[in-house]
């Protein structure tokens, strides 16, 4: 949906009036990167799709609420995670390792040629797979920005921090997550290249 | 590089990697934009933390199928005749209101409770029957004092360390003489602060 033909603001105040259509609207604007932020904070695909759902029907019933000082999708995540900490005070709810969520099969196919596809696939996945290893803290700010592409304001929301902490967070996961991609020689070029710097 | 310059690039550490990851707002990012332009070792960290920020970046997304049947589902959840999602606003309304009839329930009956309790408090006081409260007297007690005719309507246990009540002196007192003054005597000195002097005035009477 392009910007001309999707107005948030008129959505949201339609919604707010009781229109389910306009919410739908919404819902389907914010949902991929809405379930992929869940699937980022759970790491298990039914468990996201259970907090996404439980996120846009709260959403739906607490709509009267949003008074628009922040972005709807900013409140939208900051709802995302008070259904996440519900469901970790719940007994016997497990947290899940990095790795469960994703499935080879899930990742969306290269336009490139065969054998650049699979080196880069290869290259993606060891990245995928340092990022995992990274401080709790540090991997959840380095996929929500860059695997689920959410931006500074809608992570601080997702995880629950000012936005100090959170730019922070950013600055050293990636310099942590530089650090243990050379040593496990990630990206040899890059490597190359480093070494060269006087 | 010397410390202060070392020190100056520490600063902008955060700043670089922000504007590699693309968080900076356009003035953050032309000021930044201005530091690495002129600071070596700025340009140089930039260009890595751009490289890994931009590897991050090519990594394929998660394609999640599942995104479509959230939404399906989620309004299948809303539209669903009697159920609370589809009443929401109505429910919200519903709420707010029976929130607000409760709070002036509470009003009414604190009002009514606080006009009982006063209506009681002043008849009671206009009451010309109303009986005395036993007191334990605070000095003590002369023979008058006790045979006095003023109403006693309560009785509080005595253990043999406080004094007496005032009821207990009178019983003694209706009983026999001996009994007024044993009475007395077992109490403590200290019980009455001024038991001397008003055993000698009793005396001297």
């Amino acid at each position: 949906m392009n910007a001309a033909t999707f107005d948030e603001r008129d959505l949201i105040s339609r919604a707010q009036q009781g229109e389910a259509a306009a919410f739908r609207l919404l819902a389907e604007h914010h949902s991929r990167r809405l379930c992929s932020c869940a699937l980022t904070l759970c790491r298990d695909a039914h468990l996201a799709e259970d907090l996404a759902q439980e996120t846009l029907l709260e959403a739906w019933r607490f709509l009267a609420r949003f008074d628009g000082r922040s972005q709807f999708s900013t409140w939208l995540y900051g709802i995302l995670r008070h259904r996440y900490l519900k469901h970790l005070r719940r007994p016997g709810s497990v947290r899940h390792s990095p790795l469960d969520a994703i499935d080879s099969a899930d990742l969306q196919q290269s336009q490139l040629a065969p054998a650049e596809a699979a080196e880069r696939s290869e290259d993606s996945g060891r990245l995928r797979s340092v990022v995992s290893q990274l401080p709790e803290e540090h991997r959840l700010v380095i996929e929500l920005r860059f695997f689920a592409d959410c931006n500074l304001d809608e992570i601080a929301a997702t995880i629950g921090c000012p936005l100090g902490t959170v730019k922070s967070r950013l600055h050293n996961g990636l310099k942590k997550l530089r650090e243990m991609s050379l040593n496990v020689n990630l990206f040899p070029r890059e490597r190359e290249s480093i070494a060269r710097i006087p | 590089m010397s410390t202060n310059a070392s020190t100056c690039c520490e600063s902008w550490g955060e700043e670089i990697s922000l504007l590699a990851a693309g968080c900076l707002s356009p003035d953050a990012e032309q000021a930044v934009r201005r530091h690495i332009a002129n600071c070596g070792p700025c340009q140089t960290e930039f260009d890595q933390v751009s490289q890994l920020c931009q590897n991050l970046n090519d990594v394929p997304s998660v394609n999640i199928r599942w995104a479509d049947s959230v939404v399906a589902n989620t309004m299948t959840e809303i539209t669903r005749p009697q159920n609370v999602f589809s009443q929401s606003h109505v429910v919200t309304a519903h709420r707010e209101h029976s929130r607000g009839a409760r709070s002036e329930l509470f009003a009414v009956v604190c009002i009514a409770a606080v006009l009982l309790v006063s209506v009681g408090w002043t008849l009671s006081l206009k009451n010309p029957q109303r009986a005395e409260i036993a007191h334990r007297p605070r000095t003590q007690p002369t023979r008058k004092d006790v045979s006095a005719l003023q109403p006693v309507n309560a009785v509080v246990a005595r253990n043999h360390s406080m004094p007496p009540t005032m009821l207990e002196l009178r019983n003694a007192f209706a009983q026999s003489d001996d009994k007024f003054d044993s009475l007395l005597a077992q109490q403590p000195g200290a019980a009455f602060p001024a038991l001397a002097d008003i055993r000698s005035l009793d005396e001297s009477l």
